[in-house]
């Protein structure tokens, strides 16, 4: 059996964009070289394991080669797919640019769903937009004693960068704070300012102030409105759950 | 505003206890919410989307063109907009509405203002996506729609809000006001309330046919206009971005779906709509004119509705080719789109890789999102069944109807009893069983198991 490589990609954009940088330069035959982001759980027989150390100046350049020979549109799939928790996304955009770069297709990239790389890009893709285009209508933020709106989230992806680009938009002047607990990361937007990330220990969570008096009095207004804008008769919990899953109530108001 | 403080019914907030001479009907805002959003909970049309509008930094609030769904009550529906009526007051006496003048029902008023801080405290701490404001007949319909007007007018130019507010033009009202309000709101509808003339003129005794169309023309113009001015001045005001929908009662005359079906194509194709809601008629009164419904809201024959809606909208059906004078009803056991399938064998079965787009649509199973990708994914390559399941494509119900390279995916009889028999078998996604219940207590008088059947008899009668 041959030989296979595996680069092995810290666990972010920037690692596994390097990755596939790596892979070009060390000149490896693509069709015996894989990604892997972390350690993983197994190690594979006749294959030699090399770390790649992330930079950021390489995924830039990945970056700007994919935008620059397949368009913006499949730049922005890319980089929701790699917001992804599956393991396997770090192989699967490494395996679409290989087949993009390699140019036997007519017309867009994305189109080429006869490539099983880029199928599986574009549904790793839709699941993290499935998945902040839900925390769009379901996070709720709560009014601090300080002013500030504060909002908890339990992610399975990596959605913060999409969450902050919309709520930045929709609240400029504002000051608010979203805490993913799961991924530990915090975003931050004060008013009239750009936003960003932090690491979830900037947050100091002991510090942080309790819910001002007018707050409580909203949060039962709203509850009282969910209540009485159901129909008897209509009442129908599965469809409920279907439409809102189980796991993003725990972080809402009115399921508490 | 403090929702501490009681707020009298002509919108003067009391702010110390000298002035409690003049409250008279006080109410707290919580109550006036009770209210509201009780009387407000039957219309439908609750969605956010088809306006893509980002903030400009100055206020609060942009505006995405799918649509955000903030929360679902218990019954499944989707929470996107703060759907309230501005008042439960009416004078009409419309005979299936629950807000009727005869009825004995505590009432309540918004003040604009308080439209206003409720819209905005919801709002900012992203319960809701906007407002949906509807109301009932205050003194007269012009005077309702300049109120609503008002509250609509603070929103957007004292409290910047940028956000989606949805808003029903009362019929009868002045064209002046109508057109006031187009440039202010993302959305505008008129409800048509019954499918037929004689329904209405039966049910609703205050309203007629006309006085429901001529604002509904007017609206479709008025979004016409706008469309060819902002086609040569750039930054002209947009009016009703968001299009115009209506919404009408199913199971409350004895209307056949077949009318119904070609009512919603007629306003469609005549009168420029974006969406029509079907509402399964609840029994909120009773009169000698209504139908008994023992089964409940007709949401079987709801449900259908939706489905021929949908084929009429992005699959290329057209009224008649779904029902006839012959068979004016839906297929209780069936979707319309296996139901016509099984009655157009002759076109079946079809070759995914050379069906051209429109036939695909056709195909039982197979929706607009798999259609595309078939036709992206089949420029590549010759595509087999293992490409379709690769790409997600649904076959239980595709499957008698499709070849791929020439061959079907089991041995299969083009036969409309045998393709009738085992779609059967494949359990149809129904939103409407109740917390899957699959046992019922027998009854003497019905079977149980189509209670839908029983209440489209009781409507007929």
């Amino acid at each position: 059996m041959e030989k296979q490589f595996i680069l092995v990609c810290e666990d972010s954009d920037i690692g596994i964009l390097t990755g596939v940088y790596e892979a070009y330069e060390r000149r490896l035959s693509h069709d015996i070289t894989f990604l892997q982001v972390g350690n993983g759980d197994n190690l594979r027989l006749f294959s030699e394991y090399i770390t790649v150390e992330p930079s950021s100046i390489k995924a830039e350049k990945v970056m700007h080669t994919v935008e620059l020979r397949f368009g913006k549109e499949t730049l922005r799939i890319i980089m929701e797919a790699l917001g992804s928790a599956d393991s396997g996304r770090a192989d699967a955009v490494y395996k679409m640019i290989v087949f993009g770069l390699r140019g036997k297709y007519h017309g867009k990239l994305i189109d080429c769903l006869s490539c099983d790389a880029v199928v599986k890009v574009i549904a790793l893709s839709t699941n993290v937009w499935h998945e902040y285009h839900h925390l769009y209508g379901f996070i709720r933020f709560e009014e601090l004693k300080n002013g500030i709106l504060y909002s908890v989230v339990h992610a399975k992806n990596r959605v913060m960068p999409f969450l902050g680009e919309h709520f930045a938009n929709r609240f400029p002047n504002e000051n608010f704070i979203i805490y993913d607990e799961n991924h530990n990361i915090c975003l931050v937007h004060s008013t009239g300012k750009e936003w960003f990330l932090a690491d979830g220990s900037f947050l100091q969570k002991e510090n942080i102030p309790e819910i001002s008096d007018r707050e409580a009095r909203i949060q039962e207004l709203f509850c009282y409105f969910c209540q009485t804008i159901s129909i008897r008769e209509r009442e129908n919990s599965s469809l409920q759950k279907q439409m809102l899953p189980l796991r993003f109530r725990s972080d809402m108001i009115e399921f508490r | 505003m403090d929702y501490n403080l009681a707020i009298n019914n002509k919108g003067i907030a009391i702010a110390n206890n000298e002035s409690v001479s003049i409250k008279r009907e006080d109410m707290s805002i919580r109550k006036k919410l009770g209210i509201l959003t009780d009387a407000a909970k039957y219309d439908v049309a609750c969605t956010s989307s088809g306006v893509e509008r980002r903030g400009d930094g100055s206020g609060m609030g942009n505006s995405i063109a799918a649509g955000i769904c903030h929360s679902f009550s218990a019954d499944g529906r989707c929470i996107s907009l703060l759907k309230i009526l501005m008042t439960n007051e009416c004078i009409y006496d419309c005979r299936y509405c629950r807000n009727r003048v005869s009825n004995d029902i505590e009432r309540a008023t918004f003040t604009p203002e308080e439209i206003c801080t409720l819209t905005m405290d919801f709002y900012r701490r992203n319960y809701i996506e906007g407002l949906f404001l509807s109301s009932g007949i205050l003194h007269n319909p012009s005077y309702t729609m300049e109120r609503m007007y008002h509250a609509i007018f603070l929103l957007r130019n004292k409290y910047h809000f940028q956000g989606y507010i949805h808003v029903k033009a009362i019929p009868g009202s002045d064209a002046a006001l109508i057109e006031k309000m187009g440039y202010l709101v993302d959305r505008m509808s008129v409800n048509l309330e019954l499918p037929t003339a004689e329904g209405l003129s039966r049910l609703a005794p205050n309203k007629s046919r006309k006085t429901i169309l001529t604002p509904m023309r007017q609206i479709q113009n008025g979004i016409q206009q706008s469309k060819n001015e902002v086609a040569i001045y750039k930054h002209a005001p947009a009016f009703v971005s968001g299009g115009q929908s209506t919404q009408m009662i199913i199971g409350c005359t004895p209307e056949t779906d077949y009318q119904i079906v070609n009512v919603a194509e007629n306003l469609y194709k005549k009168f420029k709509l974006k969406r029509v809601f079907y509402s399964a008629y609840v029994q909120v009164n009773t009169d000698k004119e209504l139908p008994a419904l023992p089964g409940g809201p007709p949401l079987l024959r709801e449900h259908r509705l939706y489905q021929a809606d949908f084929l009429m909208r992005f699959y290329g059906f057209e009224a008649q080719e779904l029902l006839s004078e012959e068979k004016p009803n839906f297929n209780v056991l069936l979707d319309p789109k296996a139901d016509w399938a099984l009655r157009h064998l002759e076109l079946f079965p079809v070759e995914i890789n050379r069906a051209d787009y429109s036939m695909l649509l056709r195909i039982p199973g197979i929706g607009v999102k798999s259609a595309q990708k078939i036709v992206k994914a089949r420029r590549g390559c010759t595509l087999t069944f293992e490409h379709l399941k690769k790409l997600n494509v649904s076959l239980k119900r595709a499957l008698y109807f499709i070849t791929c390279n020439g061959k079907m995916l089991y041995r299969t009889k083009i036969e409309e009893d045998y393709i009738t028999r085992h779609l059967l078998d494949v359990k149809e996604r129904l939103p409407i069983d109740t917390d899957g219940l699959t046992y019922r207590q027998l009854s003497l008088f019905d079977t149980g198991l189509f209670p839908e059947v029983n209440s489209l008899r009781a409507i007929s009668g």
